[in-house]
């Protein structure tokens, strides 16, 4: 069983009750937090498992936002769990051709082939001003479902119980092993006989579905879409939030969403300049903790 | 099977493996870098049980030939033959899966993971397309192997903890749980402490017979303790391929050559 399988019981079980427990202001913030640590813990998988750093993982959240998006906005799909699939869908196709472009570099190309070709995505996005709505994007978005917001803190929840799970069966099967046989040692991991193409791809198609599942969220949470969710900005944040909260651990990711999404809430209060100070930290956590906050906690408790 | 030169002399000594399929053949290949021609038109055969050590001076071209056999590098020329199927232009992977192993001069280990764990990604490269989803488990005999090299008990320490000549022998524990047909070894005993040397020597003198294995070692004691014949290279080309016996009294390799001191 995954270790501190108490501890994961307990955060379950506090999100459970923060409805009840909070006003609704703080109750949307733990929505974000949620979807962001869904996004985060994607990303996750590639950059702390298997060790590929890909500005091109935000096209799974991109694609299936805009999928909601048009799909809503046009009226042609009302029913959710035909919107769930077909944003999923789309997430993972995209994926699905961009990892086998990104996937023919390695290293420092494949971080800048994934950024272009997310950038790629999001020129699209701002041209195809008739689907997409352009700069403007899609808004006014209405959740084709009946649930109110405490319902849509809950189907936030269970999404992001089930991507938890994802993650803690990650951790111990062999496949995440072969990741992280990957992301120490590639060339020898060819040597004993793996096929790391194709573990790097399924990898990326992995992470690209969980993606999707937060941009999906987050799309009906904001109803609203736009090409921002295709950019770098958001990238960054996700890329921010695993290394603070430790690359290559199950909770990291999410621990890195509380920490950013409440401090750019509690920042944007008092000053514009939130994205400086959230810069700063970044530069300053690289240097000083880079390994993040829940790699030396583990560490400091194992002493 | 090309007659080549090489394979006149071999063929007027005896060998004991002489009547053994061909384990691995390799015929004229070649490998530039620009200019410079690193391996120059290599042809040898090694047959199924021999062992072969491929000996000659620092810069003689042994480590990109091993490189070209198992697929880190692919070759502007020739042709690599494993058990009768050729491998000249399939992947790493693959070769490695047609039953090629091979251990690396530099320790080429995973060093952010425990010992265990090293080893289990040996164990687990079989049968990874049918078994992806469960719990990974270390094969007994891998434990077995463990123990053999005396690091059973340090199965749960990290390896960058632990001694270069420990690091060395999970080297060489990786290449062997893989259960090769063919051994590639590049150096094993680099490093290592006399009685840490004899060690690897007793192991390589097991594996004869069973497996294919093909050597490169500078230490002459090792190389004339163990090996069946002896492939010379110099600058790339091969200068000598014969028995133990003979190239020991040839005097052409004896000249460029000599003066072999341990390392």
């Amino acid at each position: 069983m995954v270790r501190n399988f108490k501890a994961y019981l307990c955060l379950l079980a506090f999100l459970i009750c923060v409805p009840v427990i909070f006003s609704p202001y703080y109750t949307s913030l733990v929505v974000k937090i949620m979807i962001f640590g869904i996004f985060a813990m994607s990303l996750d998988i590639l950059l702390g498992y298997t060790g590929l750093l890909s500005f091109g993982h935000i096209i799974g959240w991109g694609i299936a936002s805009y999928a909601v998006g048009i799909l809503t906005s046009q009226g042609i799909v009302s029913n959710f769990f035909v919107l769930l699939l077909i944003a999923l869908f789309a997430g993972i196709a995209f994926n699905a051709v961009v990892a086998v472009l990104a996937l023919r570099t390695s290293g420092l190309y494949f971080v800048l082939v994934t950024l272009a070709l997310a950038e790629i995505a999001r020129c699209v996005a701002v041209k195809w001003h008739s689907i997409t709505g352009g700069v403007d994007g899609i808004s006014g978005i209405t959740l084709p479902l009946e649930i109110g917001e405490t319902g849509f803190y809950y189907l936030t929840f269970i999404f992001f119980v089930i991507c938890l799970c994802l993650i803690c069966w990650l951790v111990d099967s062999r496949f995440g092993r072969v990741l992280m046989g990957i992301r120490e040692n590639e060339p020898r991991m060819q040597a004993l006989g793996y096929d790391t193409w194709l573990f790097k791809y399924i990898a990326i198609l992995f992470a690209g579905f969980m993606a999707s599942m937060a941009g999906f969220l987050f799309c009906l949470f904001n109803r609203y879409v736009g090409p921002g969710d295709l950019g770098f900005g958001l990238s960054g944040e996700a890329l921010l939030m695993v290394l603070i909260g430790g690359m290559g651990t199950i909770i990291g990711p999410f621990i890195g969403s509380v920490i950013l999404v409440v401090l750019k809430n509690a920042l944007s209060m008092y000053t514009t300049h939130w994205m400086l100070i959230l810069g700063i930290l970044f530069v300053f956590c690289v240097k000083f903790f880079p390994e993040g906050l829940v790699t030396i906690l583990k560490k400091k408790i194992s002493r | 099977m090309p007659n080549t030169e090489t394979n006149n002399d071999y063929h007027r000594d005896s060998s004991e493996h002489g009547n053994n399929p061909i384990a691995v053949s390799i015929q004229g290949i070649t490998k530039k870098f620009g200019n410079m021609t690193a391996v120059n038109d290599v042809s040898f055969n090694v047959h199924s049980g021999e062992l072969r050590a491929v000996i000659g001076p620092n810069g003689a071209g042994k480590t990109t030939l091993f490189n070209l056999i198992c697929g880190n590098l692919t070759c502007n020329s020739g042709k690599i033959v494993l058990f009768g199927k050729d491998i000249t232009n399939l992947p790493l992977y693959r070769r490695a899966r047609l039953g090629l192993g091979r251990t690396y001069q530099r320790n080429s280990i995973f060093f952010n993971l425990s010992v265990a764990e090293n080893v289990m990604l040996a164990d687990m490269s079989k049968e990874i397309s049918h078994n992806t989803f469960g719990r990974p488990k270390i094969k007994s005999e891998s434990m077995e192997l463990l123990k053999q090299f005396g690091l059973d008990e340090k199965a749960d320490k990290m390896t960058q903890e632990l001694a270069y000549g420990e690091q060395r022998k999970l080297e060489i524990i990786l290449g062997l749980a893989l259960k090769s047909k063919v051994l590639l070894l590049d150096e094993p005993a680099a490093g290592l402490s006399p009685e840490e040397t004899s060690e690897i020597v007793r192991l390589i003198k097991a594996l004869k017979g069973e497996k294919t294995v093909i050597l490169i070692e500078h230490d002459m004691d090792v190389v004339f303790g163990v090996a069946d014949r002896i492939t010379v290279l110099h600058h790339g080309e091969v200068l000598a391929d014969d028995s133990r016996e003979s190239i020991k009294n040839n005097p052409t390799v004896r000249d460029a050559y000599f003066g072999t001191a341990r390392r």
